[in-house]
């Protein structure tokens, strides 16, 4: 382990200088200098991140509205970079993952993929993503190795809509892009200019051909025009509208996104009726999908991936309300603990086992608030296969108490935790998944 | 005070966090931290959240969160820093079913 001081110290005072610089800039700041700005930071951020940093934001908002929007998000934005800053300090010459996301929205597509090339696991999806979408913006081997292309990108609608098209393919074909890409540009450094054009060139095309773009001459066009293209999002659109716009892929996600937070008891309820008329969820037509997500929405209120594993920064609760991040911040920390113990003790012993195995699934305490781990959880068989493991053991009314009283630890373990400072939360929940491993009697990998 | 609870709360300054970080204020801009102590409610249990500009009224508004009394408050005053009226709300009304807790 490594820890560049240094380079902490010059980061965090640009970072602060930056913020305030900014704040104080920003009663004249006209709008498209607004939207640049925030295009410029939530471009680094993961889809978590964003949802709860710009809430509400949109840049169709009025300008005084957005102004109030921005000033509130450069000084959250500004803290999240510092805490991104934390956790990398003992990362340094661990490769693209010792890099912050400010960092890398600073280096060349050049240097990223290099990177790459020697740990392809070390991108989350929606960055490789990002990364993608870049090279579509890579007319030529200049821009390819020129760190101030991220800058230029940001300003063109078109970038934006390739990363939101890629994000909707299947992951396969995510990473096969991603493996065709690291493939080609090995040979990049040791080629001459036209072998580099064409090689980029030929890239470009398995990229437009796997989103279905028909072309590459529209990508500068619109230079700073308001995104989305097509006009404003509308705040808060009802559910049946919203489902009107899913594909049946994404129906069946959506309820077992649901399904993954029911107790026993709502699921018998909600789900177990259908049980009779098909074989499986799989089966349900799509209108019949559609009417029932729409049930489950109204009596399980709104939901996210992360309720189990983020409770504690955020306020999240499995069972009962949400608390809004705002008022959360504001309690006590003894309170927030007490609330989150209760909420541990409404649980019902199948939601308390799917909380301590995404816990002890997520490889690190980023994965907590990563929504493509969490998601991809639902379909991993280690995640089914600790559930049934924890709930055979635990099914006796004495053994059940058992897990109640090991759910409680690891709720109070991942408190205390984000209470930690920033160098120490990794090792602390390292320790959490060997309590929880430990407690199990766990003697052989799930 | 001049009226309570956090529908009125939300439909006169917004959304509680929703609000602005700075406020400009003749010419100049303010923190919130610098707000508290400009109209002298920088005290320990208080814990600032947002500020808004009442346009209409020619006012401004901070809420901050009263750890003591467990209240949101929302504090309006005027161009000068002159105190005009305060609402607040029992934290409460923002912690859902558990109210009592």
């Amino acid at each position: 382990m490594r820890v560049d001081h240094t380079r902490d110290q010059e980061m965090r005072r640009y970072l602060l200088a930056r913020e305030a610089q900014l704040l104080a800039q920003l009663p004249s700041m006209g709008e498209e200098e607004l939207r640049w700005t925030v295009r410029i930071f939530a471009d680094g951020l993961d889809e978590a991140s964003k949802a709860l940093l710009l809430k509400g934001y949109s840049e169709y908002l009025p300008l005084e509205a957005m102004r109030a929007v921005v000033a509130a998000f450069i000084p959250q934005y500004t803290r999240l970079a510092l805490q991104d800053l934390d956790a990398k300090s003992s990362m340094v010459g661990e490769g693209l993952r010792g890099f912050t996301d400010e960092e890398l929205q600073g280096m060349s597509s050049a240097e990223k993929w290099g990177l790459l090339a020697k740990n392809p696991d070390a991108l989350t999806s929606s960055q490789v993503a990002r990364e993608l979408a870049r090279l579509l913006f890579c007319r030529t081997p200049d821009l390819f190795l020129d760190p101030s292309l991220p800058l230029a990108t940001i300003e063109y609608p078109a970038y934006f809509e390739v990363q939101e098209a890629l994000a909707v393919l299947p992951d396969d074909t995510l990473q096969e892009l991603k493996r065709i890409a690291l493939d080609q540009l090995e040979t990049f450094q040791r080629g001459s200019y036209e072998e580099r054009q064409k090689t980029l060139d030929a890239l470009r095309g398995k990229i437009t051909e796997a989103i279905g773009l028909p072309t590459l001459d529209a990508l500068s066009e619109g230079r700073m025009e308001r995104i989305p293209r097509k006009g404003p999002i509308l705040p808060e659109e009802p559910p049946p509208l919203f489902l009107e716009d899913m594909s049946l892929e994404e129906l069946r996600m959506s309820l077992k996104v649901l399904a993954d937070f029911m107790s026993l008891e709502e699921f018998r309820e909600g789900l177990l009726p259908l049980k009779d008329r098909y074989p499986s969820f799989y089966d349900l037509p799509e209108e019949e999908l559609k009417s029932l997500l729409r049930r489950l929405a109204f009596t399980m209120g709104d939901r996210t991936i992360l309720d189990y594993t983020a409770r504690a920064l955020f306020g999240r609760m499995v069972t009962g309300s949400s608390i809004s991040p705002e008022v959360w911040a504001l309690l006590p920390e003894e309170e927030k603990l007490q609330r989150l113990l209760a909420d541990c003790d409404r649980m019902d012993l199948v939601q308390a086992a799917r909380h301590i195995s995404r816990t002890f699934l997520s490889p690190s305490s980023k994965a907590l608030f990563d929504v493509g781990v969490q998601l991809r959880l639902l379909d991993d068989p280690r995640y089914r296969a600790l559930q049934d493991r924890l709930i055979l053991q635990f099914a006796s009314p004495s053994q059940g108490e058992r897990l109640r009283e090991l759910n409680r630890q690891v709720t109070a373990l991942v408190w205390e935790m984000e209470g930690a400072a920033p160098e120490a939360r990794e090792g602390r929940f390292q320790e959490i998944r060997e309590a929880i491993a430990k407690a199990l009697s766990f003697n052989e990998v799930l | 005070m001049g009226g309570s609870g956090r529908d009125y709360i939300e439909a006169r300054y917004g959304k509680l966090g929703d609000g602005a970080t700075i406020l400009l204020i003749e010419g100049r801009s303010y923190t919130l931290l610098e707000l508290l102590e400009v109209l002298g409610l920088h005290f320990e249990d208080i814990r600032p959240i947002d500020a808004c500009v009442l346009a209409d009224e020619d006012l401004y508004a901070i809420r901050y969160f009263d750890s003591e009394e467990r209240r949101i408050v929302a504090y309006e005053f005027d161009r000068h820093f002159r105190y005009v009226r305060e609402v607040s709300a029992h934290i409460a009304e923002w912690l859902g079913e558990d109210e009592s807790f």
